[in-house]
């Protein structure tokens, strides 16, 4: 039972998304997009941070 | 120092050896027929190089140590003062075949650190979903959110199968069939739906089998089998219009993992009832709800990580959630616990190796690492870390040699640790499965 997470739709967060889109604001200036599934070129950083830990 | 010492010595005449004539009478004058000028030119010249020599293994030391002995060089001192009786060189000799270890087979270099690391925004942190599957076709399918990616691990390239409607979505399962070409996207709405990944195109949508989302997909050839929130598990033949042949019930909660063993006769369910179930289809008939062939309640957490052996039959391997951290061995013949291995942690996904005798794990908090068993001693090979969160979703390439791994963290890692193809890799390829939808008209 800890390892069941009840997913629960962010509505608020959609409609934040759709009037962000209304507004015609360019989503590249507010934030860095990702690339889906993009090579990721800090791995070197990724794994110095997990050998910190 | 040992000339004095000798001098000071009283001990009584008898004890002394017998003195000959031609012995030179004098102790402290050296014996020039007794020296071995060759090792006094070997020790003065090249014996202290070998010294420097790192010796990298044990048993190589005990053979240097035995060399020695046998031909009379473990010594340091240079002159002599009496002749020495010589060694019997069969007696050391005949011991030292005895004494020798077994060679240890080298162990295979495994990396530690990913050999790429993909970015997976969206990916959710749900212990119930299966949101990573790697095709036969080589062709690594992943479900973020609403959206289905494959990515073409032969290329590098990325491509958006579906994006599923808002009121349907999100995606909760995904799973190749057999042959690699067609996908199972299982949705929240309790859905399912079949695509052909060749054309991009929907081929069918499965419905009425579950009451709400199906976060557990296996085929075993032209049977799709669905796991559900509701507990069920439901067999859907795909070529018959109305489609479901079986419905299992036994869990009380939603079904986690759920895998078909490779000769296809049995299924393994885990669920988050802590329960593990086994079904056999050849005792089922048509449209009938059927009882288990195994129960297993020595689990105390939620079970989703499954896996059946490749080289021994009926066997399964199980790994228990948070508050449990097992991994167990199960006889699904006789259902028989074989084996229980604590690993400290929780246990989210198995893979077993294709080639060697070896388990791959990953595990949630704290490490969030993968870590490398050896079967059946259980002893660890390897510990990858990387990741930040729980590492819930493992796939294996087709010619079994890459994992691939994502967790909560966003990431998608590839590491190389089942090491080089084996040599039946030709073998296995040449195994062809027969083509799902070949009945379909298609412009594939």
């Amino acid at each position: 039972m800890m390892e069941q997470e009840i997913w629960v739709r962010v509505t608020r967060a959609a409609a934040k998304r759709k009037a962000s889109t209304a507004m015609g604001i360019d989503e590249d200036r507010l934030n860095k997009k990702r690339v889906f599934l993009g090579e990721l070129l800090n791995v070197s950083n990724v794994n110095l941070l997990s050998n910190l830990n | 120092m040992d000339s004095g010492m000798r001098a000071t010595c009283t001990v009584p005449e008898h004890f002394l050896p017998r003195k000959l004539s031609k012995q030179n009478l004098d102790r402290f004058i050296p014996n020039r027929s007794a020296k071995d000028f060759d090792f006094a030119n070997y020790a003065l010249t090249q014996g202290s190089k070998r010294n420097l020599d790192e010796v990298t293994s044990a048993s190589r030391k005990a053979y240097m140590t035995q060399l020695a002995v046998v031909m009379n060089q473990n010594r340091t001192r240079i002159l002599a003062f009496r002749n020495k009786p010589k060694s019997l060189l069969s007696t050391n000799h005949s011991d030292s075949p005895h004494q020798n270890p077994k060679p240890v087979k080298p162990r295979r270099y495994i990396p530690q650190n990913s050999e790429r690391v993909l970015d997976a925004p969206g990916l959710r942190d749900d212990f119930s979903l299966n949101l990573l599957d790697w095709g036969s076709a080589n062709v690594l399918a992943i479900a973020l959110g609403d959206t289905v990616y494959l990515w073409d691990a032969s290329s590098g390239s990325t491509s958006e199968l579906v994006t599923i409607d808002e009121d349907k979505g999100p995606v909760t399962s995904i799973n190749w069939t057999q042959d690699g070409l067609d996908l199972a996207v299982g949705l929240d709405n309790s859905e399912v739906q079949l695509w052909d990944c060749v054309s991009n195109r929907q081929v069918r949508t499965l419905r009425g089998g579950h009451e709400s989302r199906v976060g557990s997909l296996a085929w075993d050839n032209h049977i799709l089998t669905t796991g559900g929130m509701d507990g069920k598990i439901v067999n859907n033949d795909v070529r018959i219009r109305s489609s479901i042949v079986e419905t299992y019930l036994g869990h009380t909660e939603e079904v986690c993992g759920l895998k078909w063993s490779e000769s296809g006769n049995k299924q393994a369910s885990g669920g988050n009832d802590n329960v593990v179930h086994i079904w056999d289809r050849s005792l089922a008939s048509s449209k009938q709800t059927r009882q288990w062939l195994h129960r297993f309640e020595e689990h105390t957490a939620a079970v989703r990580a499954l896996a059946w052996c490749p080289f021994q039959a009926s066997l399964l391997a199980t790994g228990g959630g948070v508050g449990d951290g097992k991994i167990k061995f199960w006889n699904t013949h006789t259902g028989a616990c074989l084996n229980s291995v604590e690993t400290g942690s929780q246990v989210c996904s198995l893979l077993w190796s294709q080639s060697e005798r070896e388990l791959l794990s990953s595990h949630g908090f704290t490490q969030n690492q993968l870590t490398l068993w050896k079967y059946p001693s259980m002893s660890k090979m390897a510990e990858l870390n990387g990741h930040t969160s729980r590492v819930l979703f493992m796939a294996q390439s087709p010619n079994g040699c890459t994992v691939a791994s994502a967790a909560g963290d966003e990431n998608l890692r590839l590491w190389n640790v089942f090491g080089e193809p084996p040599k039946t890799t030709k073998k296995a390829a040449s195994k062809k499965y027969p083509e799902l939808f070949s009945h379909v008209n298609s412009l594939r």
